[in-house]
Formats: structure tokens, sequence, C-alpha cells
């Protein structure tokens, strides 16, 4: 999509491909790059039998949402 | 000041169903309501996440109401996903005042809340879902179509029977039939005991 939007010919397209390749390995963006575990901290739960959560289970969550995707 | 949750009657929360439905009419296409498009309108992303989330929770809204956390692991399975989705929308609609803020008061935070709380609230979200998800008037004509329409082979047994109807709407409404169960007694096509027997505790949750 950006090579589209900014008009790249192929040449330019292979080098915008190069460099993005480049920063990625350099700096990945992580999740928690995005989010903040303060906003994305649950207030109303979906859970498996209309189970209420526990303090234990509120902290779990928010491991499980910042987890790294392997 | 302590937290106070105001439950909201059944008719109430009718009421409410009907405000969204109309609000977001465009987004109605026939029997189907696109949840997922009326989330987006409503400027609140959806974010599926892996990391084992499935264990703890299906799905949650976030402290933050611009974003509601789902399990990946329904993202194949869309008359679940919708229904989750469609629930903590629900949430952030009926305690909007306080999500509004960002910051969730201690009392009010999911695992500090009374038994009572938890019961009210769960119970008026999931309401509210059914009513957006599956709405009356387009459930009731159904039901009773397939319901004097049903085949011969499940005629002979009214479990068999709702069964067939609650089945038979999954692909009208594109949520499960436990679902569309919950949303007929709801509005009084099966009863209470009906419900129970025929599809709670039969079907795996």
């Amino acid at each position: 999509m950006i090579p589209l939007m900014l008009n790249l010919d192929e040449v330019s397209e292979a080098e915008f491909n190069q460099k993005l390749y480049l920063a990625r390995e350099h700096s990945r963006l992580e999740f928690s790059d995005l989010f903040l575990r303060d906003q994305l901290a649950p207030a109303r739960c979906s859970t498996s039998g209309d189970k209420q959560i526990d303090e234990k289970t509120r902290e779990d969550i928010l491991k499980a949402v910042f987890a790294p995707l392997s | 000041m302590s937290f106070i949750y105001q439950p909201r009657s059944n008719a109430e929360l009718e009421q409410i169903a009907e405000i969204i439905l109309g609000r977001y009419a465009r987004r109605r296409s026939g029997h189907f309501v696109d949840i997922e498009a009326i989330i987006e309108d409503a400027e609140i992303t959806p974010i599926p996440r892996r990391g084992g989330l499935h264990k703890f929770v299906n799905g949650y809204a976030a402290t933050n109401p611009k974003y509601i956390v789902i399990s990946e692991s329904f993202a194949s399975y869309p008359e679940r996903y919708r229904s989750i989705l469609a629930e903590e929308f629900c949430h952030i609609v009926l305690e909007y005042e306080i999500f509004k803020t960002g910051i969730l008061p201690i009392d009010a935070q999911p695992h500090n809340l009374t038994f009572d709380q938890h019961q009210q609230i769960e119970h008026d979200a999931q309401y509210l879902a059914r009513a957006v998800l599956i709405p009356k008037d387009s459930l009731i004509p159904l039901w009773r179509e397939h319901f004097e329409n049903a085949p011969a082979g499940v005629r002979h047994a009214e479990d068999c029977r709702l069964i067939h109807c609650a089945e038979s709407l999954e692909s009208f409404f594109v949520v499960w039939p436990l679902t569309i169960a919950y949303r007929a007694r709801d509005v009084d096509l099966i009863t209470d005991g009906q419900c129970r027997s025929y599809f709670s505790d039969r079907l795996a949750i």
C-alpha cells in the first residue's frame, strides 16, 4: 500500500522494502509499544460459565495479552 | 463513594436495543445485524490476542472503552465471535458513564465487584447483546414460521422441534443456537423450563 501511495517505481520499491526490513530488524515494534497495560486492563469480562475473575486472573489476562507473539 | 450498579429491567434493555438498532439501522441487512460494523462506527477497536488468553477469558471490555480484547481462538467461528463482541460492546454502552473516564474506580473493577453486582452486570450485558444481535421483530415471525413448518421428522417431539427452530435460525442471525434459544426465552417464544431442558442443560457451553 505504501509504495502504491508513494507512486514508487520497481527500483525505488525494492529499496524501500530493503530499508523497511532493516528498520524492522533494528527496532521491532512490540505490542507494548502501542498499548499500555492500564488502558487494556480488563473492565468487564466474558468468561465460560460467567465466572467472575479474581485479581490473579486479572494479572494472568494482562500477561497473556502482552505476551509476545511467537 | 462506593460503586453502585443500577440493574436494568428487561423492558429497559429492549428499549436500549431498539435505540442502538435505530441509531445503526444501516448496519442491519435483513435479519443480520453487523455488530462488527456497529463497533467500528462507535470508534471501538477489537483487538484479537493469542498468548493463551482463551484459558482465562473469552474476551473483555478494556478499561479504555476504545478497545475490546478478544481471544483470537474465536475468530474462526463468527457465531461465537460476534456474541462475545456484542456482549463487550453492551458493557460499554450500559456503563458508559464510568467507562468514559478511562479510569475504573477500584470497587468497580471486575475482581472487586460483589457477587450480586457481577451477576446483574453480566445479565444486563448478555440480555442487551442478544436483543441487538437477534432483533425481536425478526426473531418472532421467523421462529413461528420454522416451528409451523418443521419437517415431519422433528414434529413428533417438542424438544426436537424447538432445537430445529434454534438451529435453523443460526444462519439468519449468525449467532449460535444456544444464544437464539435464550433470546426465544427472552421474548416468551419458549419457557424458561424448555430453555433449560432442551438447550442450556443439554449443550456444552
